[in-house]
């Protein structure tokens, strides 16, 4: 017996490791990871960690024993080179040659590199490595541009504005977060960014590096000691480019995790999935989904049975961004339906199409969130969630 | 069962609401959770307990 092959050692590859072994699968298990750090927790990279009096480390997803007590073979620091799945392989960067009976592929994304965009006052915040180094370039207070009102560009903006920078982001489109809540909604989210001086400008397109800060296409210089770059993340999937599994923004696979190859599977960042309640087929790059996802494909390979329910939860995502948290469920569209409230401490927003709820966004109101959560997975319609939301932001 | 929410380490994201809507609250004032029942769906508890990020929620069957 071959087992399994993990490829990518982050939330979604450990998170089939320990599928596997919940649903009694007694094969060899082997977790294969680039990086060389026992794996971690991501989200804490933009958040806690770039804080002064917060440990230098993220938590760790399972302690070193767990791996042990669980059998899971753990390869760190190596990185999978090619994909040879006719001979049901995968080749490692040292030349190794791994057989398995299941793959997944579990590669996660990278953060998009602009081109212009580099030298050594230039950040990314993907890794660990990322983020202790932009940490320690905190430590002194100067003048940070952040580019693109992303999620994470708004925390990094947010945790180095607390520890005292001067903090200018720097959007291409015309309002923040548009690419997961649309034009409209993102407002609700910065309000503190603006309150504590934060510089948001919107429609500003950024060319290049220059030795005094960053140059706008029209040629005007925001100054700066760092430079973030928050432009997204790109899908893990080159190395897999002649391997025989369809690909296409992310691994093709249904709603089981299931790719155009029998015996691989994909979950997480990498790979797109058809959404059983949404009826969408995209890639999404949030925490929950990885694990449900690493779930479902766990427990259809160590069953031998991927019939059932497949994906079918709203993607769900949160956020931190000062003292205040933001959560997100379900999928917007650009022209999604947009109903807002705020109520001073608390706000909610309900995205919709047609007759149907389709998000529902707070900030600062976990309870609404879990509420609108069941909402959305109650299919409930437009009308009925309006007025819910006006009762319950009374 | 016993259910238990180290209040210490909740951060209020809520997916324990999510996964177990009948057991799970959190409070808007407080931004932790509650508990509203001392029992429940053994496996959306179980879900609620593994999708929580922090690992805040203990059960006992
Ligand atoms: C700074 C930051 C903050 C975030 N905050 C939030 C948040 O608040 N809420 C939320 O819902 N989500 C958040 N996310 C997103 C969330 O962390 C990701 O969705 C999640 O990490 C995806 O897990 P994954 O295992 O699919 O991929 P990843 O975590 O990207 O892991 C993939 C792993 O595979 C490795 N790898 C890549 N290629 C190879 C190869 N060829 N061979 C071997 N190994 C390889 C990589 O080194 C990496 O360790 C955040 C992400 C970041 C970067
Ligand atoms: S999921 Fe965890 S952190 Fe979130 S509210 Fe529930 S117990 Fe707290």
């Amino acid at each position: 017996m071959r087992g399994v092959t993990i490829v990518g050692a982050s939330l979604a590859g450990v998170s089939v490791a320990e599928g596997l072994r919940e649903h009694g699968y007694q094969g060899p298990v082997r977790l294969v990871g680039a990086e060389r750090h026992l794996p971690y927790d991501r989200p804490p990279l933009s958040k806690a960690l770039l804080r002064a009096d917060e440990p230098e480390d993220p938590p760790l997803l399972r302690p070193r024993s767990w791996y042990d007590d669980n059998e899971v073979e753990l390869l760190l620091g190596r990185r999978a080179t090619a994909l040879e799945a006719d001979r049901s392989a995968v080749v490692l960067d040292d030349g190794e040659r791994l057989a398995w009976d299941h793959l997944v592929i579990a590669t996660g994304s990278r953060a998009r590199r602009l081109p212009g965009l580099d030298g050594p006052s230039v950040h990314h915040l993907r890794d660990l490595d990322d983020a202790r180094r932009l940490r320690g370039v905190l430590a002194e207070p100067g003048r940070l541009v952040v580019l693109g009102a992303g999620f994470i560009g708004l925390e990094a903006a947010a945790a180095a504005a607390e520890r005292g920078w001067t903090v200018t982001v720097l959007e291409r489109e015309p309002a923040p977060l548009v690419r997961v809540l649309g034009p409209q909604a993102g407002a609700l989210c910065v309000r503190t960014h603006l309150a504590r001086g934060i510089d948001l400008r919107f429609g500003a397109a950024v060319a290049e590096t220059c030795p005094a800060g960053v140059r706008l296409e029209d040629g005007s210089v925001v100054p700066a000691d760092a430079v973030l770059v928050g432009a997204g993340a790109v899908p893990n999937t080159d190395w897999l480019s002649g391997g025989g599994v369809e690909v296409d923004d992310g691994v093709v696979c249904d709603a089981h995790g299931r790719t155009s190859r029998p015996g691989v599977w994909a979950a997480g960042d990498a790979a797109r999935w058809r959404n059983e309640l949404t009826g969408r087929h995209r890639r999404v790059e949030q925490w929950t989904s990885a694990r449900d996802q690493a779930a479902l494909a766990a427990r259809a390979i160590a069953t031998g049975d991927a019939g059932g329910a497949g994906w079918a939860g709203p993607p769900y995502f949160w956020s931190d961004l000062f003292e205040h948290k933001v959560q997100f469920c379900g999928h917007a569209e650009p022209d999604s339906t947009v109903w807002t409230a705020h109520d001073g401490r608390r706000s909610l927003a309900l995205f919709g199409r047609g007759e149907q709820l389709e998000a529902v966004l707070t900030v600062d109101a976990p309870r609404l969130l879990g509420l609108g959560r069941r909402k959305l997975a109650e299919r409930t319609g437009w009308a009925e969630a309006v007025a819910w939301a006006k009762e319950a932001m009374q | 069962m016993k259910i238990t929410v180290d209040l210490g380490r909740c951060q209020g994201y809520a997916n324990c609401v999510a996964a177990a809507p009948d057991v799970f609250d959190v409070d808007d004032a407080t931004g932790k959770a509650v508990l509203l029942a001392a029992e429940g769906d053994a496996a959306e508890i179980r879900e609620a307990a593994r999708s929580c990020p922090v690992a805040a929620i203990g059960m006992e069957e």
